[in-house]
């Protein structure tokens, strides 16, 4: 069955002063409908930069190679007509940073019934009461209050629902949301993250969850894929990812996670080493400077996306956890 | 796409060092720099080059043009005076005048800015409310007040030129000054007791020195632009001595007769305004990379 | 924003009578009188001229008068136009002046704001980099240069334009001294404009507002727009003075009978009580549209509004 959204070979380059960086490199990565996927990895690991350029918002100095397709449309050669139209109304992305996000000189109330109006030709009294709805739904108390005020006079928390709800706006068939709890602190989190869980039970929506932290994916997602220098190196149900992952840099990240039953004599575990430099290019596998795994094949030769018997696992790796070296 | 990922050892890096590597790659800036070397270079010669003296009147050769045979090169003015050498003088004078009130605005835009930023909280408001209010007065016509009841006494010109001048350098240096206060080698300072003047000399001063150098080059056009305006409307320097923005006046109100007047002095002020931009602006993208 | 209004407008006061204060004593502790240019005076002679015009009271009383006179608008007397008040001839020359630097203002900005846009927004293209070299040499060539040579190139060689002269109403005296005036702020403005909009242009913000679906051109004009304006329209209380400067030169030479002409030649007479005038007006005027580009500034920003409110002023 065709996925909603399909992401294949995509390549993102930036060109700098220093030479030109390779973000992305050769990414295959889909959702289904009514899935969701979470993706994984260390800050600049290309993360962002994936949808980012799927959806045309790439800075101006990127260029982007290979194929995205949403729907029937692929995104990046269909004309900035179509695009505008799939933007805000089929697909929703929530940014990081929504103190920068959002518009400092508009009111909340006009950034959101602006999305009503473009869209859905609204009128900007339905679309008033359309956005109170959405602050409602996104647990936003004083929807009136709120919708007369400017982004500085909100909480984070309050302003990531804002961003949240701008992005529901228009019952989109795909939320991508970027690093959507990471400038919060932990109790916030745990309500933006409930207030997803919520989301999802009551509509069909597919989401895509960026992140750093690989507790937020645990409680939410059904599927995981890891991300590191650029490539995805494993990809499997969340589950399985986080009960037996078989790449080194997923058992790495997991082991990096504090446990609340370890005592404070237990040294935290941290994966040794620097992400290698995006400008660099190595032959072998990226992360074979820093595995405890790695031989001499690792480091010529690069490994490739292979699944496992069961066919819902892909891992990158000659020498994957939990099955003897070949 | 492909660089390779050898290292090749840390690069020398240091402010200067990066500051002379970036400006050598600034042609604009090199091409007026060197220019302006060759115009200092002039008025400091020029006058020696020609026969004339700048207010010696020649009533056979009123408003002529540029000719070699007649020892006028660059013709006359309405009283007969050689053009060549009072150009090098209003050049002696205007590059004169913008040097010396740019030192001026120096000195007391970067002590008062460095003692702003350093002590900072009150003090610091206070003065910076009262560079502030300086900075909404019309300066241009204090100036001129100051220009009219001196009776356009040339030390008073120069002073007052510099001392309106020292307002964004004082806003620069504080500025600077209140970020190094954060630094931790400063608070190291402060706490091994050294005294508040040598921490000023020894560790403020030498760290402002690049957007300093960077600002000052480009006030020195503005102050002898400020002294152009002046001459222009006839209360700059006196008679006969001349700015190039006197000149610029005479060659205005003989423009028609004379056209080589107006265009002269003028062609010299723009270059020199010009290239003391473009060296300005050279020199910001070398020291200030933030600027970029 | 009732509230920010009138709290700066307060601010004004006091530094308006700081200026005019400065001014005033500068002018009566300046060596020499107002009557030493004339012809040489014998001692009564000089005396009794002094009391009519007032010379002769202490200092501080003067000062006094003066500011009681200020507050009916009245500048006293000019000491070299013997028939007029400083009064009636700065309300000659003021009409004159203002239209001209109005119209100049109106141009430079609309110019400006309007290259500085086109050059964001193109910036791959040859009009980036066209625009921008213009403007440099816009920016750097001295008013002084460049209104004379306009003159001799719209006036004598081309000859669509009255080279100098001022009549009534008619359009043609106005355009080359206003765009003159313009020019180099028109250039300035262009630079400023373009750097703060390609800034704006590369924030987050604007990436949501693309990722929310909505067209470019409401993109620019409602989400790009205000914010790139804040440096220009925090440029206006300089530009304003910039324009004030300039317009001595432009009258000058363009012969306009506006106030500029009557400081110049007051100064060059030496008519001290029509330069204090003419210095107190400008700075009026200068602080005035200071304070207009403040207001225009926060009603841009909203967080400078709010930033007044909190602080409990």
């Amino acid at each position: 069955m065709q996925r909603l959204l399909e992401i294949a070979a995509l390549n993102v380059r930036f060109a700098t002063p220093e030479g030109e960086v390779a973000a992305v490199r050769d990414v295959d990565f889909g959702v289904g409908a009514g899935e969701c996927v979470g993706l994984v990895g260390e800050s600049g690991s290309g993360k962002s930069q994936i949808f980012l350029a799927a959806l045309g918002l790439l800075a101006r100095n990127g260029r982007v190679s290979g194929t995205a397709r949403f729907g029937d449309l692929d995104l990046l050669t269909c004309d900035r007509a179509a695009l505008d139209r799939i933007r805000g109304a089929r697909v929703g992305m929530i940014f990081q940073d929504s103190m920068t996000s959002l518009a400092p000189h508009l009111k909340i109330g006009e950034q959101l019934a602006e999305v009503l109006e473009v869209h859905g030709g609204l009128g900007s009294r339905v679309a008033r009461s359309r956005a109170l709805a959405i602050l409602e739904r996104v647990h936003i108390g004083d929807g009136a209050t709120r919708l007369a005020q400017y982004p500085h006079e909100l909480s984070g928390g309050m302003r990531q629902r804002v961003m949240i709800a701008s992005a529901l706006l228009c019952d989109p068939e795909l939320v991508i949301a970027d690093e959507p709890t990471t400038a919060l602190d932990v109790t916030i989190q745990a309500q933006i993250l409930e207030l997803f869980r919520e989301l999802r039970r009551e509509s069909r929506l597919s989401l895509v969850v960026i992140t750093h932290d690989i507790a937020v994916v645990a409680g939410l997602c059904d599927r995981v894929a890891v991300m590191y220098a650029g490539r995805i190196v494993e990809e499997a149900p969340v589950g399985a990812l986080l009960r037996t992952p078989r790449h080194p840099y997923t058992h790495g990240l997991l082991a990096a996670v504090p446990r609340l039953d370890d005592s404070t004599d237990t040294p935290m575990q941290a994966v040794p080493g620097q992400p290698p430099n995006p400008a660099a290019w190595e032959a072998g596998c990226s992360f074979a400077e820093r595995c405890t795994r790695a031989s001499e094949h690792c480091r010529r030769e690069r490994p490739e996306l292979t699944a496992d018997g069961s066919g819902t696992r892909t891992v990158a790796c000659h020498h994957p956890l939990g099955e003897t070296r070949a | 796409m492909n660089a390779v990922a050898a290292v090749t050892g840390p690069v020398e890096r240091g402010l200067w060092r990066d500051a002379w590597r970036t400006l050598r790659t600034r042609r604009t800036a090199l091409a007026a720099a060197f220019t302006l070397l060759l115009i200092a270079a002039l008025a400091a010669l020029g006058p020696y080059l020609s026969p004339h003296r700048f207010d010696a009147l020649d009533y056979t050769h009123i408003l002529a043009g540029p000719a070699l045979e007649s020892g006028h090169w660059f013709g006359t003015d309405d009283l007969g005076r050689d053009l060549f050498v009072r150009s090098m003088l209003g050049l002696r004078i205007s590059l004169a005048i913008g040097l010396i009130a740019t030192a001026i605005s120096v000195l007391i835009g970067v002590s008062y800015g460095a003692v702003a930023g350093y002590l900072g909280g009150r003090v610091d408001e206070l003065m910076m409310r009262a560079v502030d209010l300086l900075f909404a007065m019309p300066q241009f016509f204090f100036v001129l007040l100051l220009a009219v009841v001196f009776d356009q006494n040339l030390i008073v010109l120069f002073v007052t030129i510099g001392a309106f001048g020292w307002l964004v350098m004082a806003r620069i240096v504080r500025g600077q000054t209140l970020s190094l206060m954060h630094r931790e080698f400063i608070e190291a300072a402060i706490a091994c007791g050294v005294s508040t003047p040598r921490i000023l000399a020894r560790h403020i001063v030498p760290n402002v020195l690049g957007p300093v150098i960077v600002y000052a080059t480009l006030t020195i056009p503005q102050m002898i632009l400020l002294e152009s305006l002046l001459s222009f409307l006839g209360l700059g320097v006196r008679e006969p001595l001349a700015s190039l923005g006197g000149l610029v006046a005479d060659g205005a109100a003989h423009m028609q007769a004379a056209p080589w007047m107006l265009l002269i002095p003028g062609g010299f002020l723009s270059l020199v305004l010009l290239a003391f931009n473009f060296v300005g602006d050279g020199l910001r993208d070398a020291l200030d990379p933030r600027e970029r | 924003m009732l509230r920010y209004a009138a709290s700066r407008l307060l601010g004004i006061v006091p530094t308006l009578f700081l200026v005019i204060t400065f001014a005033f004593f500068v002018v009566r502790l300046a060596p020499g009188g107002p009557f030493d240019q004339q012809m040489t005076l014998s001692p009564e002679i000089r005396a009794n001229l002094e009391a009519a015009y007032g010379l002769d009271a202490p200092m501080w009383t003067q000062y006094g008068r003066y500011l009681k006179g200020l507050l009916h608008g009245d500048f006293g007397p000019s000491f070299r136009y013997r028939d007029f008040t400083v009064t009636e001839l700065i309300r000659r020359g003021l009409p004159v002046s203002l239209t001209i630097g109005f119209l100049a203002l109106v141009l430079a900005v609309t110019g400006g704001i309007a290259a500085g846009c086109v050059a964001a927004l193109h910036r791959d293209r040859w009009i980036d980099p066209f625009v921008m070299g213009v403007a440099v040499i816009g920016m750097i060539l001295p008013l002084l240069v460049v209104a004379p040579l306009l003159q001799l190139i719209f006036g004598i060689v081309l000859g669509w334009l009255p080279v100098s002269g001022w009549r009534a109403g008619a359009l043609d005296d106005v355009v080359l001294p206003a765009v003159t005036l313009a020019l180099p702020l028109l250039a300035y403005i262009a630079r400023l404009m373009r750097g703060s909009m390609l800034e704006v242009l590369a924030s987050n913000f604007i990436r949501t507002a693309r990722a929310k679906g909505l067209p470019w051109r409401r993109v620019i004009l409602r989400h790009a727009l205000p914010p790139a304006l804040l440096p220009v329209v925090s440029y206006l209380g300089p530009a304003s003075a910039m324009v004030l400067t300039g317009s001595l030169v432009v009258e000058s030479l363009f012969g306009l009978p506006g106030s500029g002409r009557y400081l110049i030649e007051g100064a060059l007479n030496r008519d001290y009580t029509l330069v204090l005038g003419m210095t107190v007006v400008v700075a009026t005027l200068t602080l005035g549209l200071n304070l207009l580009a403040d207001l225009i500034y926060a009603w841009l920003d909203p967080r400078v509004r709010h930033a007044v409110h909190k602080q409990g002023r």
